[in-house]
């Protein structure tokens, strides 16, 4: 009885003893702060491309077609990103006048100032690397064959553009972006 | 009832020399509590840090920025903002539009592409004689305002330089320096705390120079641009000695 009352009393003790030793550990210790580091996003952004405005080479309007006019198509857009960017567009047609039969009028270049450019790989015009607040400028050069019959008379058509913007930093290959 | 009456009997023999001790003894005798007059001195000893920027312009400003006003240390403004990419000394200087962080930055293997600053964490001095210290980890706090969702897309390096190559201390995504126990600090995988021997009051404090890297996750959408956040980083350090 006494044995075991002693125990008792010695793992009180140690209990005890543990409970003390964990409140009171401490070590001296010390921090030293670096201050306002600013970190930022950039951004890539397109403004509202200008009216996109056609001409036919020969004079008139292009709501009076007549074959063999040609012709180009004019519209540009100002970059307002902060990051350089690679701007490339889209072209695209569509109505009967470019689509009616094989004499259908067509697109024959798209260039960017005195450039005529290709397609890359995903069909896409790149019009080049464009810094804040620079503009680019895309022309659609266009033309109704002679060869149209008189099925295109009233016919009409539309061309499409979609620009688009990439970041160029850490997205460049060659004349491109890697990825749009 | 036996082991009772035992104890009863040593209890008398010891009661019975003690009086009789104190009855006898009897000496001169004097006492001086301090020759010199002087209470003995016992201090505790200090552990106190400071830390500053160092990209071969040793100042108190923080290490990344945008531009060279936010990079201000009070007078002068900062030399290298980000369009300064390397992590030559001083950077190389990258030209391009002054631009902010695109996806994609500071990523790959190739240290040109890196984008890295550094701080300089020294022990004592200014008064202060320190103890020997361990950095045990280091936390971030978000200024108010700050767009949180852009440090999970951060990755941040910490490393040693000064081993000959440069040691990896710490990686980690930036949120995770913002919990509150921020992330641990080692000598490599498994490692040890790195330390800072103490100051005793000659020549320069020792320090430890830290090379913060950081990235910006190339899968970033578009919902992240011009997100901003403003990050404090803090050391944190334990004294050396008895400490396991």
């Amino acid at each position: 009885m006494f044995a075991k009352r002693m125990a008792l009393s010695l793992l009180a003790v140690g209990v005890t003893s543990l409970i003390v030793t964990a409140a009171t550990f401490a070590l001296f210790t010390a921090q030293t702060t670096n201050q306002n580091n600013t970190f930022t996003a950039g951004t890539v952004t397109l403004g509202s491309p200008t009216p996109f405005t056609c001409m036919v080479n020969a004079g008139g309007n292009t709501n009076n077609l007549a074959p063999g006019d040609s012709g180009a198509c004019t519209v540009s857009v100002t970059y307002t990103g902060s990051l350089d960017a690679w701007l490339g567009v889209d072209v695209a047609s569509s109505g009967d006048l470019f689509t009616l039969d094989a004499n259908h009028a067509m697109i024959t270049a798209v260039k960017s100032g005195a450039t005529t450019l290709t397609p890359d790989m995903t069909g896409r015009y790149v019009l080049g690397q464009y810094s804040n607040g620079q503009t680019a400028s895309a022309e659609i050069d266009y033309s109704f064959p002679l060869a149209a019959g008189n099925n295109y008379q009233g016919k009409s058509g539309q061309i499409s553009l979609s620009f688009h913007a990439v970041q160029s930093r850490n997205n460049t290959t060659g004349s491109g972006p890697t990825s749009w | 009832m036996k082991h009772h009456a035992l104890l009863l009997s040593v209890a008398a023999v010891l009661s019975s020399i003690a009086v009789g001790t104190a009855a006898t003894f009897a000496l001169f005798r004097d006492s001086k509590e301090n020759l010199v007059g002087l209470e003995p001195t016992i201090t505790a000893t200090k552990l106190c840090l400071s830390s500053a920027r160092d990209a071969n312009d040793n100042v108190p400003g923080p290490m990344f920025y945008m531009t060279g006003a936010q990079g201000n240390n009070g007078s002068v403004d900062g030399r290298y903002p980000l369009s300064e990419r390397s992590n030559t000394s001083p950077p190389t200087f990258v030209p391009e539009t002054p631009g902010n962080w695109a996806p994609g930055d500071g990523e790959g293997n190739d240290p040109a592409k890196w984008i890295v600053r550094t701080l300089t964490v020294s022990n004592g001095g200014f008064g202060c004689d320190s103890v020997a210290a361990k950095l045990t980890h280091v936390t971030g706090a978000l200024h108010a305002g700050s767009y949180e969702p852009l440090a999970h897309k951060m990755q941040v390096w910490i490393y040693a330089p000064g081993f000959g190559t440069d040691v990896l201390l710490a990686h980690a995504s930036l949120s995770d320096f913002l919990t509150p126990t921020g992330v641990e600090l080692h000598l490599g995988p498994g490692g040890p705390n790195p330390d800072i021997p103490g100051y005793s009051g000659i020549g320069l404090p020792p320090n430890l120079q830290m090379k913060f890297r950081v990235s910006f996750d190339r899968d970033t959408p578009n919902e992240y641009q011009n997100g901003n956040m403003v990050v404090d980083f803090t050391v944190h350090a334990e004294q050396l000695p008895n400490n396991p």
